[in-house]
């Protein structure tokens, strides 16, 4: 199983970037395979971080979650990850979406900030990165992607795994058929809905003739951890509520998709679904009002979060792994400090994050078992 | 004088991006003040080698030389540029230019491989960074610069040093205008030629009411050291031609409009030879037109030979032209392949020093 730390620099991040590179420094001693770097459209240069990061580790890879295919040039993105692979000896991975979901878009050519056909968008961004990063020369005029008389003219990289992360289906169907990793963004952690994610990735894997088995699938999870339950609880249902708005489609920017449904198993009551669409700007407003918070119950809490002290949450994961064990990785996605949010309620979380890590694989080092420790 | 190490990755660099971070150490090492790091598409990426030199390096200021408005898009270059500010402690270096003259083209949208309005499109790339980084909230809807609704996620340093590069008489003038750095991209190394230079840029800086010595400049000098004179003057053959192709306005990308100066006493035959050497996809210069290239003419367009004998010359030009605050050194050793290579760089490094050392020294 893999563990992926995720994802900096998030919305309300206001320390030094230095400190993300701090982190994933702590990322790597507790244990973390990997660590990805959010491009957050204005916040800190995603390939920026990235490059830092993966300087500044030893072992870690670190990896983009996600880039998108409108607002960089993939051309320019394939030849900044071959930079990328080739400074760090081949830990770069390359994690791309729709960029649908982005709380700010950048103005693009001649798009605007629509955001049109983004699976086309993603498959035609692949392709170019791999050509290139080949040593072929790239001509292309997709649906979205234009790409004239492209090669690459430093060397070749290693080979770079490409991320594809999805929600909806037809996304998560091209993630089977191209990416190494298939990342399942859905937060929502119903079994039966992510087993039908994983069918749809797998199908994408069959129908382009794949051999299921060197296609890694990671899923994305919030984990709360604490020696104080309450707290760790506490802390993870404004994520819960920023999920239950994802998969409920009603957040400013989901209720403009066209391509996406409710899953069946999604039980929310309507009255807290309502309430939150109404009540809470998520992408404005950090912190998740108190009355709000009350509305979400132990049930609903464990429908989109894994939060605990360090022995349940690594329970729960293990639960979670028995019942999909096609899923090779958690991305976990920790609950965003808010408002007060310092360097040590990153650190605390990473080194609890840490614990659970280590009761699912064992201490990955000597550092790592010490700041389990603590 | 401040002294900048540039330009690499150059055309026909093959080497491992860790290479260039090395080059980078050495430079600050040697006593260089800068680093520039080129935007050739499809080479290793500029931002990427800027921060990883950034964070090899503790002293050493690392520039762009150059980006452009083009296919980048301003408002990501904003925020790349404030995040490696923010993670060097200030030591980056935004320099730009129009891109008009790069060995490749990004097809980019709605221009395809044109660059139209090249001083406006700089123009407004610099106006949308300066203005991400005071912390506004920027729409611009340029000539070629299209922004809505960019800022800053995080709190960016106003003075972020921008750095234009330019050759056309507008540039210059935009240079002197809106830079902290001018940088004349010029290889034609001829005082009354810099002195037209001066004066577009000066042109440029009081109408926008500012006053001398409130902004660098720095002039671009091919250089190649050695203590084998004869063997530096050779390889500084290579650029010069590139030099000379450029100031006769002989190269497919010639700036419009340009004219060449009235100094400019290369002869048409040699010219007209060059012009059939096409620099961007033949890294090496045929030797026939090496040798056609007397030193007289050399002189003209680099900076070649011992390190004592570079000092001398920058001494000359420096007392010549005290405006200029800083050269950048477009290093140029033997192609012994036909292809730069890290060990020619390597080992011109120390003569480099030496010669930095000399100048410096008065």
């Amino acid at each position: 199983m893999r563990f992926t730390f995720s994802n900096l620099p998030a919305t309300g991040w206001s320390l030094p970037a230095v400190r993300i590179v701090d982190l994933a420094r702590l990322a790597e001693d507790v244990g973390f395979d990997r660590f990805a770097v959010a491009d957050l459209p204005y916040h800190y240069d995603c390939m920026t971080v990235i490059a830092a990061c993966l300087l500044g580790t030893r072992r870690l890879v670190v990896e983009s979650l996600v880039t998108n295919p409108y607002t960089r040039d993939p051309g320019l993105v394939a030849a900044t990850f071959a930079t990328l692979a080739d400074l760090s000896g081949g830990r770069a991975i390359l994690g791309i979406g729709g960029g649908v979901e982005s709380a700010t878009r950048v103005h693009v050519a001649p798009w605007a900030h629509e955001r049109p056909h983004p699976a086309s968008a993603v498959r035609e961004a692949v392709s170019v990165y791999r050509a290139l990063w080949r040593g072929e020369k790239v001509t292309l005029d997709g649906a979205i992607v234009h790409v004239h008389d492209a090669t690459l003219d430093c060397p070749l990289p290693p080979p770079i795994p490409i991320l594809v992360a999805a929600r909806a289906s037809r996304m998560l169907r091209l993630a089977g058929e191209i990416a190494d990793i298939a990342h399942l963004a859905s937060l929502f952690l119903n079994v039966a809905h992510q087993r039908e994610n994983v069918a749809a990735v797998l199908a994408g894997a069959r129908g382009a003739g794949r051999d299921t088995r060197a296609l890694e699938i990671d899923a994305s999870v919030t984990i709360s951890v604490s020696a104080d339950r309450e707290h760790a609880r506490h802390e993870a249902r404004r994520n819960a509520a920023q999920t239950i708005l994802w998969i409920a489609g009603t957040d400013s920017h989901n209720r403009r998709r066209r391509d996406w449904q409710r899953p069946a198993q999604f039980d929310v009551p309507e009255h807290v679904v309502n309430a939150l669409t109404t009540g809470w700007d998520m992408w404005n407003q950090p912190e998740l009002p108190r009355a709000l918070e009350a509305l979400i119950d132990d049930r609903i809490l464990d429908e989109f979060a894994v939060a605990g002290t360090a022995d349940e949450c690594a329970e729960r994961l293990r639960e979670i792994s028995a019942a999909l064990p096609e899923i090779t990785g958690f991305r976990v996605k920790l609950p965003r400090p808010t408002r007060a949010a310092t360097y040590q309620d990153y650190e605390q979380a990473i080194i609890g994050m840490g614990q659970v890590i280590a009761r699912l694989s064992g201490p990955a080092s000597p550092e790592a078992a010490s700041l389990a420790a603590r | 004088m401040k002294f900048t190490f540039g330009n690499l990755p150059t055309i026909g660099w093959r080497e491992r991006t860790a290479r260039l971070v090395d080059l980078a150490v050495r430079a600050e090492a040697a006593g260089f003040d800068r680093f520039g790091v080129s935007d050739w598409k499809f080479y290793q990426d500029c931002f990427v080698v800027m921060t990883a030199t950034l964070q090899a390096t503790s002293a050493l200021e690392v520039e762009s030389l150059v980006t452009e408005p083009y296919t980048r898009n301003p408002a990501i270059t904003a925020a790349a540029f404030a995040t490696m500010d923010d993670l060097s402690d200030g030591r980056a270096i935004l320099g730009i230019g129009a891109g008009v003259e790069s060995s490749t083209r990004v097809w980019t949208a709605p221009w395809g491989h044109e660059r139209p309005h090249p001083v406006e499109a700089v123009r407004e790339a610099v106006d949308v960074c300066r203005r991400m980084w005071r912390g506004e909230e920027v729409t611009l809807d340029g000539e070629v610069v299209r922004v809505a609704g960019a800022k800053l996620s995080f709190a960016g340093r106003p003075d972020t040093r921008i750095l234009i590069a330019a050759r056309s008489p507008r540039m210059m003038a935009l240079a002197g205008e809106a830079a902290d750095i001018v940088h004349l991209a010029s290889f034609y190394v001829s005082v009354p030629s810099h002195r037209r230079n001066i004066g577009h840029i000066e042109r440029g800086a009081e109408r926008a009411g500012r006053r001398r010595g409130s902004y660098e400049i720095d002039i671009s000098m091919p250089c190649s050291v050695s203590d084998d004179g004869r063997a530096a003057r050779e390889a500084a053959k290579r650029p010069a031609a590139i030099g000379i192709l450029w100031t006769a306005a002989a190269d497919e990308y010639a700036l419009r409009g340009w004219r060449r100066p009235d100094d400019f006493r290369v002869p048409d035959d040699l010219v007209r030879s060059l012009s059939g050497w096409n620099f961007r996809q033949q890294p090496a210069l045929p030797a026939e037109l090496a040798a056609s290239i007397s030193d007289e003419i050399l002189e003209q367009f680099a900076l070649a030979g011992t390190p004592e004998e570079c000092a001398a010359k920058l001494r000359d030009v420096q007392r010549a032209l005290p405006e200029v605050t800083g050269v950048r050194i477009y290093a140029v050793p033997p192609l012994p392949h036909g292809k730069p290579q890290y060990d020619g760089y390597v080992d011109m490094m120390d003569g480099l020093g030496r010669m930095i050392e000399l100048v410096n020294a008065g």
